[in-house]
């Protein structure tokens, strides 16, 4: 009878032992993938266009966000932590909610660039008017052109429990949009038509124009006018 | 009063283990973004004529054979794809660079660079992922730390792409078509020669 427990236990003894030792391993040796280098695959160019985007403006931005998911604990999970928060003084402030979820959080860094500018290829021939020496140019509204957040801005500080690669890029979407937002707020289009009316005032006047009319279709403030002419030439 | 001590048997034990472990992978969940905290930001000027884009796709291959004191394989392939604007910059014609005579002009463009390389989010898709027992499965770090190298290969490779070639082209057809609007009829377009190493965005 003896010989028989003591070797249910020897056995069960053996059975945590590898199950720890795979646990262990695992930590250890389980991921380690930094060091891992992609293999050599090729480049494929799918598509050539041909554009025309004056790029006026840059805005940096450096973001952190704080992201979290409530996984549904699953019923095992909770009668383990039910035994823990029915111990006197534990003190859990909500129970319920302690009991029902676990949270897992996600930390991201995301460095950007916020492009914004002219789409030239909005233009009409109506927007280019030549008379002698004189030229009256309309501007296209200013737009933000691009939010570059590429994988190497992308730093992922903390990353709790399992997230999806689809949920990680859904977390840079968002990143993107915010940054988009905030470049606006900081009236990254506003200098854009500075520029833009800058650039092109000076161009038209190397090529000899003697008066030169620029208008813009941004949007201003009421007491704004529509079309900011351009300083004509004396 | 009499009572009966409580027996698990094998049987029950085995379907209440079973319970227990089943139980922890019936999961269901939902997420919520915190306000995010803006650390830097600064906006610049800048006067580049993008004339052309290119889109190119990579698949990231990752093939992590163990070593001898590693066992199991993990495997994982994401597609991606890059989009690559390149062009001039406006502010390098100067005054030299325009000689008109009549209806005539000859005006000199600085060679084209990469303005902007982007990888889109809506293009990079997990295709496959596979994680034997003995490891761990790849986490986001791993994954964008895979899709840095592929950025930074395809970065490497524009070059051999033929995209600032194509973007000298797109940039003189499009100053041809804009001179000639304005008025002149004998129009020539050229590209100066590039000066330093700027290729890279």
């Amino acid at each position: 009878m003896f010989k028989t427990i003591r070797l249910f236990i020897y056995l069960a003894l053996t059975i945590i032992f590898i199950i720890m030792g795979i646990l262990v391993y695992k930590a250890y040796f389980g991921s380690r993938s930094r060091v891992l280098k992609i293999d050599n695959t090729a480049i494929m160019v799918e598509e050539i266009k041909k554009i025309s985007q004056l790029f006026t403006s840059v805005y940096y931005d450096e973001l952190v966000l704080d992201t979290f998911k409530l996984v549904d604990k699953a019923p095992g999970e909770r009668l383990l932590d039910a035994m823990v928060i029915m111990r006197p003084g534990h003190g859990v402030a909500n129970g319920m909610n302690y009991l029902s979820f676990r949270r897992f959080n996600m930390v991201v860094i995301a460095r950007g660039r916020v492009f914004s500018g002219y789409d030239f290829s909005r233009l009409q021939e109506s927007d280019l008017l030549i008379e002698d020496r004189s030229i009256t140019f309309q501007l296209p509204p200013p737009e933000v052109l691009e939010v570059v957040i590429n994988p190497s801005d992308y730093e992922i500080f903390i990353e709790e429990g399992r997230w999806s690669l689809e949920e990680a890029v859904a977390l840079k979407q968002t990143a993107a949009r915010l940054m988009s937002h905030r470049a606006i707020e900081m009236g990254i289009l506003e200098q854009s038509e500075t520029i833009a009316i800058d650039l092109l005032y000076n161009f038209f006047k190397t090529l000899g124009f003697e008066t030169i009319t620029i208008g813009s279709n941004f949007p201003h403030t009421p007491d704004q006018d529509i079309l900011v002419p351009a300083p004509t030439l004396e | 009063m009499h009572y009966r001590p409580l027996q698990i048997t094998r049987f029950r034990f085995t379907v209440l283990m079973s319970f227990f472990l089943l139980s922890f992978s019936f999961c269901s969940y939902f997420e919520k973004e915190k306000e995010p905290i803006s650390v830097i930001h600064r906006l610049q000027d800048m006067s580049e004529m993008a004339t052309v884009e290119f889109v190119v796709s990579k698949v990231v291959k990752v093939n992590d054979v163990p070593g001898w004191y590693k066992y199991g394989d993990r495997k994982l392939l994401i597609s991606c794809k890059a989009r690559i604007k390149a062009g001039i910059n406006m502010r390098e014609i100067g005054e030299d660079d325009i000689v008109i005579s009549a209806n005539s002009i000859e005006l000199r463009i600085p060679h084209a660079r990469v303005i902007t390389l982007i990888m889109d989010p809506e293009s990079i898709k997990e295709e496959y992922s596979k994680t034997d027992f003995f490891r761990s499965s790849f986490t986001n770090e791993d994954r964008y730390a895979f899709l840095a190298q592929a950025e930074k290969e395809i970065k490497e490779s524009i070059p051999q792409m033929g995209v600032l070639p194509q973007a000298n082209a797109h940039a003189v057809a499009f100053f041809e078509s804009w001179l000639r609007a304005m008025g002149f009829e004998h129009v020539h377009v050229i590209i100066k020669p590039l000066e330093s190493d700027n290729l890279q965005p």
